[in-house]
């Protein structure tokens, strides 16, 4: 992949990959999410703590010798909530 | 010896990535979606869902107007109906009003094609379901579970690209999501799921476009 950028797109600076990027989170913004998300996501980290003992439906699998959360760790985090 | 036990254990669980606030915001709610649909509403939730600040609904934005119906509906909701709700809608082989499995609604029956599709994808990823876990990983809750992990990385593994979440959620939540949540709110037994149901769809529609962008 070597062509050469449009004759007039040479205005734009910027990388493609930066300002798709920005223009998403000025439509997040733009929607409420990220301003109205706040209050949700909080309540969301509060929802994580009992999910991560509940259910946990996926993560990330072994490789190597990265961090996993075992049935083992989850249930001693599980005696470390109130 | 006393400062041996001074010693606390993490406040939590894993390594925090650097993400943009509004990815934080979106994680969040995947993260609130994704306990929603695994299982009812306790009543700790539902008062935290109650408390939350209202969205401002300036000119007349859908979205807000969800949320804030959804938290007025946590506020008059109580544990025990949730419950009820949930088990009424979601759990029983064959009897539940509304599957909330994605091979269901592409191919028709459960544990099909589409689920080998996406085991394919996650194993890709590098993702898979924790051991002992019987909800299967087309289940909503799983699904949302698994984009919120790309946005917010996890434990070693970074954050995923925006172009890694949208081939995500084109090929294994667009093609069902909308029309199981849109069933879930049109289901006469929903009462508190119509508006969970209701505020996903929005959501997921407003993700659906931003992701879309690139």
């Amino acid at each position: 992949m070597s062509k050469s950028p449009q004759p007039n797109a040479s205005a734009s600076v910027a990388p493609i990959a930066h300002s798709t990027d920005l223009k998403r989170r000025r439509f997040l913004l733009a929607v409420g999410v990220g301003v109205g998300g706040t209050g949700a996501a909080a309540v969301a980290t509060q929802a994580m703590v009992a999910q991560v003992a509940a259910t946990a439906p996926v993560e990330v699998a072994v490789e190597g010798q990265g961090y996993r959360e075992t049935e083992h760790v989850r249930d001693y985090y599980a005696t470390t909530r109130i | 010896m006393t400062s041996d036990v001074s010693i606390q254990p993490a406040a939590t669980v894993a390594i925090a990535w650097p993400i943009a606030p509004e990815d934080e915001a979106r994680a969040g709610l995947y993260a609130l979606l994704s306990r929603l649909f695994a299982a009812p509403p306790d009543t700790l939730l539902l008062e935290a869902i109650a408390m939350t600040d209202h969205w401002t609904e300036e000119g007349h934005d859908p979205l807000a107007a969800a949320w804030n119906r959804l938290v007025i509906a946590s506020g008059a909701m109580d544990a025990d109906a949730a419950m009820q709700e949930y088990t009424d809608l979601f759990v029983g082989v064959g009897k539940c009003a509304v599957n909330p499995h994605g091979s269901h609604w592409i191919a028709g029956f459960m544990m099909e094609k589409p689920l080998a599709d996406l085991r394919t994808t996650l194993a890709r990823l590098g993702l898979a379901r924790e051991p002992g876990v019987t909800m299967l990983e087309d289940h909503l809750a799983a699904t949302f579970e698994t984009i919120r992990i790309l946005i917010t990385g996890r434990g070693p593994r970074p954050p995923s690209s925006t172009a890694t979440q949208h081939d995500f959620f084109a090929a294994h939540m667009e093609p069902w999501v909308f029309i199981c949540c849109t069933a879930i709110e049109q289901c006469s037994i929903a009462n508190y799921y119509a508006r969970v149901a209701e505020f996903g769809t929005l959501f997921l529609a407003v993700e659906r476009d931003s992701l879309a962008m690139g």
